[in-house]
């Protein structure tokens, strides 16, 4: 064979290879959303599942709750922690160690810091007769004494959207004006929790905070000392 | 000196200072809650993490609730943030149907060596509810609605559960009502469901032929029962438009003034640049106009915007006022006008000052008389 032949031959042979091969990468780049990487929709969907948590806590700021130092002058002096000067004319104290001197700076804020919504209930661990009169008889059966609290909603729409806890009819009436604290134990303790204070305490970034403000009624048969109360707040899931 | 002013000035000092400890208090857990049907014998590890709390703070644990006799926790304390985990091995029978409660409890424990008068706690409870098959048909149901524009799209989410211990077959629907008058009915089609199963459902509704306003959805779950499972939900279809809720109907004469406008956004995305131009008429002339603040407004959302204007020119009297709103959602701009009508008073005179002149001169000649009387006894 004349290698000019052969030559052609190969030739041929060579474009018919290179034309299949066209021919096959052509269909290819035609079913193009065969292709990795190639995007049939304009959007995708990723699966993530954030896990929820149920998260509470109290802010306390450097002055809450600090009436300074006094004492009683006229039976009984009212301390609370919403009307400035935050003490009565029965309460004797000396600037600069009155409530208003020392910065006194309101209530407990607290807040709904997880990403669901909670049932609050919130209780002390002394009353009226045992903060105050510190379980003395003669203090408990003769003098004016009260230790109460009131609750109030910081958010900007509501923090708390069901305060009506026993569906009778309004807002219960610790979220508008002074009700006796609820001691771990007593007639108001549901289950052990406490005061049952909010169904849906909401956890948004602009309604998630309520204030617990405190009034004592201090009489002057109160018995001097210390006295100590925990405040707790427990949160559960609103299902 | 009397009896009454030794008891005023005699102190039983009664010294109150609260310390109250300063900061944050905060506790956590995840995963808030955990559902299970119940089975016989069921067995469940639940990993818990506590979190947000202070690498230095006692915590207790503890499990309360219904069937909390089954339920393990592998330790009752621990310090700081981390994890733990709950044991549930159910028995082969539980006596109440329904969901059945069980609280996983963290306790904050307060640091008794701190000196304190007012401390605070935290307590955190994840709940597991364990789902006891009631006996024959149960079916709850749950609907979900979305807002939206003219136009778009309104989603329904309908979750259906099969509570009882025998199967169904479920026959959902949706019908759309609007001042009780019913528009239309999304049907779904026919289902098995098995007992204790739990499935989502969705259905859009084209609201191109819709107009603006407030409609209900009522979702009828048809499914063997005595009755219908019926759930409903409200929703809005909006369009572009503001509306005027209130406005200052009351002005004061001879001052500078204060014009409030209450505006409620009809729309379901955020408007811009939203202000008002208001121009107070006498006939046909403008008297005096002003621009209020601008703001903008969230979805749905009333607000309520300020303008001042001199109203020391304008006499008594009712007057016209013309207000322009202007403001932007999306890429249209929109301007509306309304007519309103307003009142220039006069500063109105306070008739508790006479009142007040009036019993302070009544105290004052009685004081007189009484004093007229016993200086005149004592004198004879």
């Amino acid at each position: 064979m004349k290698s000019s032949n052969l030559l052609t031959i190969v030739a041929v042979v060579a474009v018919a290879f290179a034309l299949f091969n066209l021919l096959v990468t052509i269909n290819k780049v035609g079913d193009l959303n065969s292709i990795t990487g190639y995007a049939e929709f304009d959007t995708g969907t990723a699966d993530v599942e954030i896990e929820s948590a149920v998260h509470i806590r109290f802010v306390v700021g450097e002055d809450a709750l600090d009436w300074g130092t006094g004492s009683v002058n006229t039976d009984p002096a009212t301390l609370d922690s919403v009307t400035s000067p935050y003490n009565d004319a029965n309460w004797d104290c000396t600037p600069p160690d009155c409530p208003l001197d020392v910065g006194m700076d309101g209530g407990l804020e607290l807040e709904n810091y997880g990403n669901v919504n909670v049932d609050l209930y919130v209780d002390t661990t002394e009353n009226a007769d045992t903060f105050i009169c510190d379980d003395d008889a003669n203090c408990i059966a003769t003098a004016t004494h009260d230790f109460n609290w009131q609750f109030e909603d910081l958010g900007t729409t509501a923090s708390c959207t069901d305060k009506d806890i026993d569906d009778v009819g309004g807002d219960e009436a610790f979220w508008s004006g002074w009700e006796d604290v609820c001691r771990s134990g007593d007639p108001c303790d549901v289950g052990g929790d406490g005061l049952f204070v909010c169904d849906e305490f909401l956890a948004l970034d602009t309604d998630d905070t309520i204030e617990i403000n405190f009034q004592l009624l201090v009489p002057i048969s109160a018995p001097a000392g210390q006295r100590d109360v925990i405040i707790t707040a427990t949160a559960i899931e609103s299902l | 000196m009397n009896k009454k002013k030794s008891v005023i000035n005699f102190f039983l000092v009664f010294i109150i200072f609260l310390f109250l400890m300063e900061g944050v208090f905060s506790l956590g857990v995840s995963p808030s809650s955990k559902q299970f049907n119940f089975q016989p014998g069921f067995e469940k590890i639940i990993n818990y993490r506590v979190l947000g709390i202070d690498s230095d703070k006692e915590l207790s644990l503890y499990v309360s609730g219904d069937l909390s006799k089954y339920v393990k926790l592998d330790r009752d304390s621990m310090k700081g943030p981390g994890e733990f985990s709950a044991i549930i091995e159910l028995p082969d029978h539980i006596e109440n149907p329904g969901p059945n409660k069980i609280f996983v409890a963290i306790r904050e424990e307060v640091d008794k060596e701190i000196s304190t008068m007012i401390a605070v706690s935290v307590v955190v409870k994840s709940i597991i509810v364990i789902h006891v098959p009631y006996p024959g048909k149960y079916l709850e149901t749950k609907l979900i609605s979305s807002n939206a524009n003219i136009g778009e799209p309104i989603k329904f989410d309908l979750e259906v559960i099969s509570r009882g211990d025998e199967d169904l077959i479920i026959n959902p629907k949706i019908d759309i009502f609007s001042d009780q008058k019913l528009l239309e009915t999304l049907v779904f089609q026919e289902r098995d469901l098995a007992s204790q199963e739990k499935i989502k459902l969705k259905k859009f509704l084209d609201t191109s032929n819709y107009n603006a306003g407030e409609y209900k959805a009522v979702a009828t779950v048809n499914y063997g029962g005595a009755k219908p499972s019926i759930r409903e939900a409200d929703f809005k279809i909006g369009d572009l438009s503001i509306d005027i809720l209130n406005y200052s109907k009351k002005i004061i004469i001879d001052k500078i003034s204060r014009f409030n406008l209450e505006l409620e956004s009809g729309w379901n995305d955020p408007i811009q640049g939203l202000y008002a131009d208001v121009s107070i008429l006498r006939g046909l002339n403008e008297l005096v106009g002003f621009e209020t603040t601008t703001t903008q407004l969230t979805p749905w959302q009333k607000k309520t915007i300020v303008g001042y204007f001199d109203a020391t020119n304008i006499t008594e009297g009712f007057y016209d006022a013309n207000i322009t709103l202007t403001y932007y959602g999306k890429d249209k701009s929109r301007t509306s006008n309304e007519l309103v009508k307003i009142e220039f008073i006069k500063k109105p005179f306070n008739m508790m000052i006479v009142v007040y002149i009036l019993v302070g001169l009544i105290v004052l000649v009685i004081v007189l008389i009484l004093l007229r009387k016993y200086i005149f006894k004592k004198k004879k």
